[in-house]
This record gives structure tokens, C-alpha cells and sequence, in this order.
């Protein structure tokens, strides 16, 4: 919710946000073709059909917010309307019986002239579904997100931690290091086509050092010598030319993505040594590869899953949370912005920004 | 006239006496997080205690150095005024459970070897003087980082208290946040709702 609209009350803000959410947009691509290396299918923005609202409201108590296709007599109602911060449309369908006799009271949202009361959709037994605007594959992704996580739960975290317990920790910080140290030239790629000329000197000093001194990889020792790591994918290249990420997805065995992130890994694994070293080995090999990697990488968040996962009240939520937080936060290299008076910036900070201490 | 002067010098002499404290510095942020990391990391890296000993020591440095009940409402946003006050007390001691027990998670996936938590650089946050970020390290003992670190401190009444603590470009409150208002949307929004859901995680 951007600082203009919290100035705003609340039927203003709903129409507001209702205007800018009435926006159409192109129709949803197929996932195949959004997985192939097709930059401007993968990055198109899917999104609901929305339409305006013109009917009339229903006068009385327990009104119920009504959209033109609704068919009174088929009992059921379909209401598309935006929440005070713009970013989620509510659909709300009344069940037979006839509606609550809850009374009007401050709560209650506007919607070009009809009133949909906040709270009457739990205390009449209304279902209520949001659509987050950010997230209109929710429900596919959520299906994806439960059975990953029961694979998850069920074999990789135990294979981590099996990992983790049988290798000491500097053996597993030196596989590391030699993962990392084989994705230089995937951080170089992206450093030079970002135009990041001084980081592109630290990733090729690294690479010389730490492949040299550094026992082909298994010493971090251009770290000690001052020269720390980071990492740079064409993900982040794309987002700084301006491609806009699309919708948030969660891929099978890949876990939450965006279309613009699935074009960069593939981009990405053109500039990695193993695609190359690996281009005539057997599949199981290739796969075996992959594995080790996705373990290696499930080794280093054991505790911070488990810890999530344990007290979580939606845990895909708070997945998507990390994985859009981390992403905005490589994009910018790490680096807090300035809103610029254009509302919550890098995470939800804003150097500019006083945080608003009346919630 | 006479009479005048000596009310505006009582005045000058009781404004002195009554003037506000003065206002917090980056150095006073420095050496906050400074002091706070140091116990963290100690905290984390004792191995003569217990996993879930560490656990606790770690959450009782939390409640004495985060702002939790302002973290709560910054996490509830919007739903705050929805949720009665008899249920406050109760939900901010959820919400230290659950920040406290993901922040120990982070750190303690760089547990296996002394680190130390550096401070870089403050920022001062905001216009009213109030708020400021200071950018750290997280370094292993031998040189070389293990993870960037971030810390948002406040001083809404004067003492320097954590609202926020970023780990690898993560902000906890702001996910807490984001997770807390998706359970709510898609729940009938009644925040009570949501301490129902994490009694029973934390309870299991």
C-alpha cells in the first residue's frame, strides 16, 4: 500500500484500487511454453479477467456485494472487488440459504456503489477467496508447493541431514566452496552483461585464486585475501533491463520460480562448466549431478526450513515471502533503496521512509 | 519587570531540567548491535549446552533487545485493530516464539565453527531521528563472510530496541507480515484465527 493511499478512507481506497485492478490483461500461456527459452512469452503478465461493476445494491441488512453476472435465482453470487491495499480481488459467493441479517457497520468496503460487509462473510458462513493479484496461479501453485514439500520432507531433508551428519562441517563448507567456485563463470557472464566491470574483476580474481591457492576451489582463499563472493544470474540481468519477473509459480522439483527466473536458469546452465563437461554422459549422470547440487544447497537452510516449517501458519506464504524478499534483495545486490515516495521499496525498507508507528 | 525576568529564567531553568533526551546516534546503534552480536554469537557457538538450551538462552537475548509489541503490530499491519486486546499479551508471546525460533534456525545453519557478527556501516533511517539500519557480517573466524546481516533499530522512547533483523536479504518481520496477512485474508479475517493456528504449531 503506497503512503498516497493510506491518506485515503476507506471507500476511496477500495475504488482506487478497484480502478487500477479493472486493468485487462492478456489471457494465461500454456506452462510449457513459458518454460522454453522465449523471453517474451515467459515474462507476459497473467492475471483474471476483470470486469466493472454496475449493479445496483441491494438495500437491507447482511448485503452482500453483487457483480452483473450474478443470477439471484441460481442462489449463488460472484462479487470481484479489491481489499484496501489494491492487491487482492475478493470473490465472494453467498450459499443458499437466503443472506445474514448482519447489520451495517464501519467495516463495510464500497464498491462503485455496492457495499459488501467485511465481516458478514464469516459470521454468515460466506466462503470468501482471495486472489492475490501477484499470485494468480495460487491454487496450482499450492497444489505443486504440498507435494514438493512432501517429497521434501520425506526424502531430500533426510538425505541433507544425513549428509550433515556424517560430513564435518569444513569438509561440507569445502564442497561448497568448490560448487560455488564452478559457478564463476555464470556470476562473470552476468556481471559483464550488467556492465558491473568492478565485480567482474573481484569474480575473476576469485576464480584464479581460489582455483590455484585455493586447491581447485576447495579454499575460499581470495575471501581471506578480501576479495568476498557473489552471486549474479540472468534473472537478475533481465530484471535489470527492465523485464517484468511475471507471476510467482512453483515448479515441480525446481520449488518457487517467476517465468523471467525459469529463463535465466536456462540461460544460466549455457554458461556452466558441468553443462559442458557432462554434454555426453549418461542421463543418471547428469541427474546424479544435479542431485548432489540440490542437496548441497538443502544442507545449508536444514534449520531454517525445519524452524519455518514448524511454526509457520502458512508456510507457503512464508516461503514466498523468503523467496520474494531474497530475490528483490539480489537484484539490488544487496543494497537498500529509496522508495522515492513510490511506497515500500527492496522488501518492504525504504531508507526514505518513517516507519508508521500508528497500526 | 523585574517579576517578568525571574518567571522566564524559573521558566529556562525548568525547560533545562525537563529537556527531552537526546536524541540516538549511528555510534549508539554501532555499539548496540556490536553488544547484541557478540552475545548472539556466543549464544549460538556454545557447545556445552544443549541444542534447545541454546534455543532459550538465544530467545531470552531477543525479548530483552527486539521491540516485540511494536514488531506485533507491524507484523499484524492492518488486522491489528481487529484483534481484541485481551488477546495481545498472547499473540506478541507467539510471535517472539516464532521470530525467535526462525532467527536461532539462520544462525544456527552457520553454526560449526566461531563467527562473529561485524558492523560495516549505519544509515540513518526515516526523518524523525528515530530509526536507523546497520549494515553487518556475519564472518567466519579464519576471514571470509558467511552472511550478510542487517539490523533495524528503533528508538520510538528512547531506548535503542531491534524491530527488524535481515539475514541474507530477508527480513523477518516483513515475512512474518506477509504470511500473518495471507492467513488472515483466507480465514475469515478474524486475527484470532491465526493464534489459534500458531498455538497449535508451536504446541506440536
Amino acid at each position: 500500500m503506497t503512503r498516497q493511499d493510506s491518506r485515503r478512507g476507506p471507500g476511496a481506497r477500495l475504488r482506487h484500487a478497484w480502478a487500477r485492478a479493472s486493468r485487462r490483461r492478456p489471457a494465461a500461456r500454456p506452462l510449457l511454453v513459458i518454460a522454453t527459452v522465449v523471453p517474451l512469452a515467459a515474462c507476459s503478465s497473467l492475471g483474471p479477467e476483470l470486469g466493472s461493476l454496475d449493479a445496483a445494491p441491494m438495500a437491507g441488512p447482511g448485503l452482500v456485494a453483487l457483480a452483473p453476472s450474478i443470477d439471484p435465482a441460481a442462489g449463488t453470487s460472484e462479487l470481484v472487488g479489491a481489499d484496501s491495499d489494491g492487491a487482492r480481488i475478493a470473490q465472494l459467493y453467498r450459499p443458499p440459504p437466503p443472506p445474514s441479517t448482519a447489520a451495517l457497520d464501519d467495516d463495510r468496503m464500497t464498491i462503485q456503489g455496492v457495499a459488501v460487509y467485511e465481516d458478514a462473510p464469516a459470521a454468515a458462513g460466506y466462503d470468501v477467496t482471495y486472489v492475490d493479484q501477484g499470485d494468480p496461479l495460487e491454487d496450482f501453485n499450492r497444489r505443486v508447493f504440498w507435494a514438493s514439500n512432501a517429497i521434501d520432507e520425506v526424502v531430500i531433508e533426510p538425505v541433507a541431514r544425513t549428509y550433515r551428519h556424517l560430513f564435518p562441517h569444513h569438509a561440507r563448507v569445502a564442497v561448497r566452496n568448490f560448487a560455488s567456485n564452478l559457478e564463476s563463470p555464470v556470476t562473470l557472464a552476468n556481471d559483464l552483461m550488467q556492465g558491473e566491470w568492478e565485480r567482474a574483476h573481484v569474480t575473476v580474481s576469485r576464480f584464479v585464486i581460489n582455483s590455484t591457492i585455493g586447491f581447485a576451489g576447495l579454499h575460499d582463499a581470495a575471501a581471506e585475501m578480501g576479495y568476498e563472493g557473489h552471486r549474479e544470474d540472468f534473472d537478475q540481468t533481465l530484471a535489470l533491463y527492465g523485464w517484468h519477473s511475471g507471476p510467482y509459480m512453483v515448479v515441480p522439483l525446481i520449488g518457487p520460480s517467476t517465468p523471467r527466473h525459469l529463463v535465466g536458469r536456462v540461460v544460466d546452465t549455457l554458461f556452466h562448466p558441468l553443462t559442458w563437461i557432462l554434454a555426453g554422459e549418461p542421463t543418471a549422470v547428469v541427474l546424479a549431478e544435479r542431485a548432489a547440487q540440490g542437496i548441497i544447497a538443502r544442507e545449508e537452510v536444514l534449520d531454517t526450513i525445519a524452524a519455518t516449517r514448524a511454526t509457520s501458519a502458512d508456510y507457503y506464504a512464508a516461503i514466498q515471502s523468503f523467496y520474494r524478499q531474497n530475490r528483490t534483495s539480489e537484484i539490488n545486490n544487496g543494497e537498500l533503496v529509496n522508495s522515492g515516495g513510490q511506497g515500500h521499496a527492496g522488501g518492504g525498507v525504504a531508507l526514505d521512509e518513517d516507519l508508521d508507528f500508528n497500526f | 519587570m523585574p517579576k517578568l525576568v525571574f518567571a522566564l529564567t524559573v521558566f529556562a531553568g525548568l525547560s533545562l531540567g525537563l529537556a527531552a533526551p537526546a536524541a540516538a546516534s549511528c555510534n549508539e546503534a554501532l555499539q548496540f548491535v556490536s553488544a547484541v552480536g557478540n552475545q548472539v554469537t556466543d549464544t549460538v557457538a556454545d557447545t556445552s549446552l544443549t541444542a534447545e538450551q541454546r534455543l532459550t538462552k538465544f530467545r531470552a537475548i531477543f525479548r530483552q533487545n527486539a521491540d516485540i509489541p511494536t514488531m506485533g503490530r507491524f507484523a499484524l499491519g492492518k488486522h491489528w485493530s481487529k484483534l481484541p486486546p485481551d488477546l495481545h499479551k498472547e499473540y506478541f508471546s507467539l510471535l517472539e516464539q516464532t521470530i525467535g525460533r526462525v532467527m536461532f534456525g539462520q544462525l544456527n545453519d552457520y553454526a560449526g565453527e566461531q563467527y562473529s557478527i561485524e558492523t560495516d556501516k549505519c544509515n540513518p533511517k526515516g526523518s524523525k531521528g528515530i530509526e536507523f539500519i546497520v549494515d553487518g557480517t556475519v564472518n567466519k573466524a579464519g576471514g571470509g563472510k558467511v552472511t550478510d546481516v542487517r539490523w533495524w533499530l528503533i528508538t520510538p522512547s528512547g531506548a535503542m530496541r531491534v524491530f527488524d533483523v535481515s539475514i541474507a536479504g530477508i527480513w523477518l518481520s516483513q515475512q512474518k507480515r506477509d504470511e500473518f496477512d495471507r492467513y488472515i485474508m483466507t480465514h475469515g479475517m478474524r486475527p484470532e484465527t491465526l493464534l489459534d493456528s500458531l498455538k497449535n504449531k508451536l504446541g506440536s
